[in-house]
């Protein structure tokens, strides 16, 4: 059973005994949430964790050697493989049987992974990680794309990140001032399309690794370009994400939801790389520490006016900043003249006073609400 | 929605999907083959003398680790041209010189592709390294280990220690083929000049 319908049991019971639903009404809505949420069932996960032992089976089997079957058969094998589960994926399309096919397209996937390992074994290629993973990624978003898999796109979104990590690691990472505008645009591109290929495929977490990976290459794009701190760049992005995802532009309305994801990545990157501009500055003058201090603190109580009462991932975020914050400062300012079990007992004051001041707004946007 | 998202967001009939797929995965397989085996059908013979070392990759399994000294820390002196201005991830070209017995030697290093090598040269192409435009010439400092993309040596699980042993004794060389564009290819692997392995074309 899964934590929705847990969830929604629960509340329909609520319902029903505090009389909101007619005794009864409560068993059809949840008979109708089963007939409609069986997609993601035990089998379909099943199959899919057994399309990736059976894919890991076969990288093994290349990475054995295996000197009693000849290498044009192995290659000939690996290819066989490779179209079997694409020629599986197909026929369980037809059936409509959508989570045997993505298991199908896992295992051809992993076996299409095999079949690079093993042409570099033959030739004895080394160094080629980044060729490698290029190769693999590009396999899965042709997957995801021809297929609109949602499964494909999560594999290319992982097999990104490979990418992104050989080619960040062969250019050494952070050495500064690469002048390589193709290794740097190669990632972007990619990110970009396995976006659309998460977008036409409806995978959410595979949009979420994009949004990662895009995250990721951005700071990647800042230690090597410039000598700025990422956080300013994070931080920059992040305002521009959550002014928009929460003052969301009519025109795209209908693409993302107001206060929702959007909105979350936005805060998340604005607190975090202001975070990180604070730590950078450590150790320096107290004008300038306290000065980023009352920054951060004003803005995570911003970001909970703004959007606290509407996204719970924000809210929790927001509180979770605004606390290490307050401690941070204290530790900073009197946690020399205190010692420690005074700075534990200051602190454990502050929290209190935070989680007091914290039931209070939550009690404000509970009776917004109501109102609204 | 609009017209342009609905097209882009219909779904592939699933015969072409798969079709699409098997060309691509299959037939980039089948090219990577086919490039590396035209270098060791036309590549032209050096011989290169190699101390091996043997981990192993989780997808390709055991290797043995080949160094070339002469190739990969080539002379300061070699180096010709002009220091890049600005950081680059680069190749370096090297030239070298072939002996009758395929020894090669290294004669020059440049950051561009030499025009004209001459007779009994061979170009070789490195992987691309970091040139940094303030360490100075990174070469004459020794700072760098070149290398080839020829510097593992996949073996069947357990059969590193042959070779492994005869490294101990610096008797290994290896036979290298090297397209017209700089690829090198590993092509036999000996002991004392004798060849361990030999390598097919497929």
């Amino acid at each position: 059973m899964t934590v929705l319908r847990r969830y929604l049991a629960r509340e329909i019971e609520q319902w029903t005994t505090a009389g909101l639903l007619p005794p009864g009404q409560g068993a059809v809505l949840l008979a109708d949430h089963d007939r409609r949420h069986t997609g993601f069932s035990l089998a379909a996960v099943l199959a899919v964790l057994a399309a990736i032992l059976l894919g890991a089976a076969v990288i093994a089997l290349v990475a054995a050697n295996w000197e009693l079957i000849a290498r044009p058969m192995r290659v000939l094998m690996l290819a066989v493989l490779i179209g079997a589960g694409l020629v599986t994926a197909v026929m369980a399309l037809r059936k409509r049987a959508r989570w045997v096919c993505e298991a199908a397209l896992v295992f051809s996937l992993l076996c299409f992974g095999a079949g690079i390992a093993l042409v570099g074994q033959m030739y004895h290629l080394s160094g080629d990680d980044v060729a490698f993973m290029l190769l693999w990624t590009l396999g899965a978003i042709a997957m995801s794309l021809s297929f609109s898999s949602p499964m494909a796109a999560v594999g290319a979104g992982l097999l990104a990140f490979g990418y992104l990590s050989a080619i960040s690691g062969a250019m050494d990472f952070g050495a500064g001032g690469v002048n390589d505008l193709t290794a740097h645009l190669s990632v972007l591109a990619i990110g970009l399309v396995i976006a659309v290929s998460a977008w036409r495929a409806g995978s959410v977490v595979a949009g979420h690794l994009v949004a990662l990976l895009l995250i990721c290459w951005m700071i990647w794009l800042t230690i090597d370009k410039s000598d700025v701190n990422p956080g300013y760049v994070l931080a920059a992005i992040g305002l521009a994400a959550f002014a928009v995802g929460s003052r969301l532009p009519p025109a795209l309305a209908g693409f993302a939801a107001r206060h929702g994801a959007v909105s979350a990545y936005g805060a998340v990157l604005l607190l975090c790389g202001v975070g990180l501009v604070q730590i950078e500055h450590d150790g320096e003058w107290i004008v300038v520490q306290l000065a980023l201090a009352a920054l951060i603190l004003s803005a995570s109580i911003v970001v909970l006016a703004i959007a606290g009462g509407h996204n719970r991932l924000i809210r929790r975020f927001a509180y979770f900043v605004f606390a290490a914050e307050v401690l941070y400062v204290v530790s900073e300012t009197l946690g020399t003249l205190l010692g420690s079990s005074g700075f534990l007992f200051l602190g454990g004051l502050v929290l209190a006073a935070i989680a007091v001041a914290v039931m209070k707004i939550e009690k404000r946007f509970q009776t917004g609400k109501d109102q609204s | 929605m609009t017209g342009l998202a609905s097209t882009l967001r219909r779904p592939l009939n699933p015969v072409i999907a798969g079709i699409l797929c098997a060309v691509f995965m299959i037939g980039s397989l089948a090219m990577m083959i086919q490039s590396r085996a035209s270098i060791l059908r036309d590549g032209t013979e050096i011989i290169l003398k190699t101390e091996p070392i043997d981990p192993r990759d989780l997808m390709r399994g055991d290797y043995v680790r080949l160094q070339y000294d002469e190739i990969s820390r080539p002379e300061r002196a070699l180096f010709s041209g002009d220091w890049p201005q600005q950081d680059r991830y680069a190749p370096l070209w090297l030239t070298l010189a072939v002996g009758e017995d395929g020894a090669a030697t290294v004669t020059a290093i440049s950051l561009e592709r030499p025009v004209d090598a001459g007779k009994g040269t061979v170009l070789l192409r490195s992987d691309p390294v970091m040139l940094s435009a303030d360490a100075g010439n990174q070469i004459s400092q020794g700072q760098f280990a070149l290398k080839f993309g020829i510097e593992r040596y996949y073996v069947p699980e357990g059969e590193g220690l042959e070779i492994e042993s005869a490294r101990n004794a610096g008797r290994a060389t290896a036979a290298i083929r090297v397209s017209k564009r700089g690829v090198a290819q590993i092509a036999r692997l000996m002991i004392d000049g004798e060849t361990l392995y030999q390598e097919p074309l497929y």
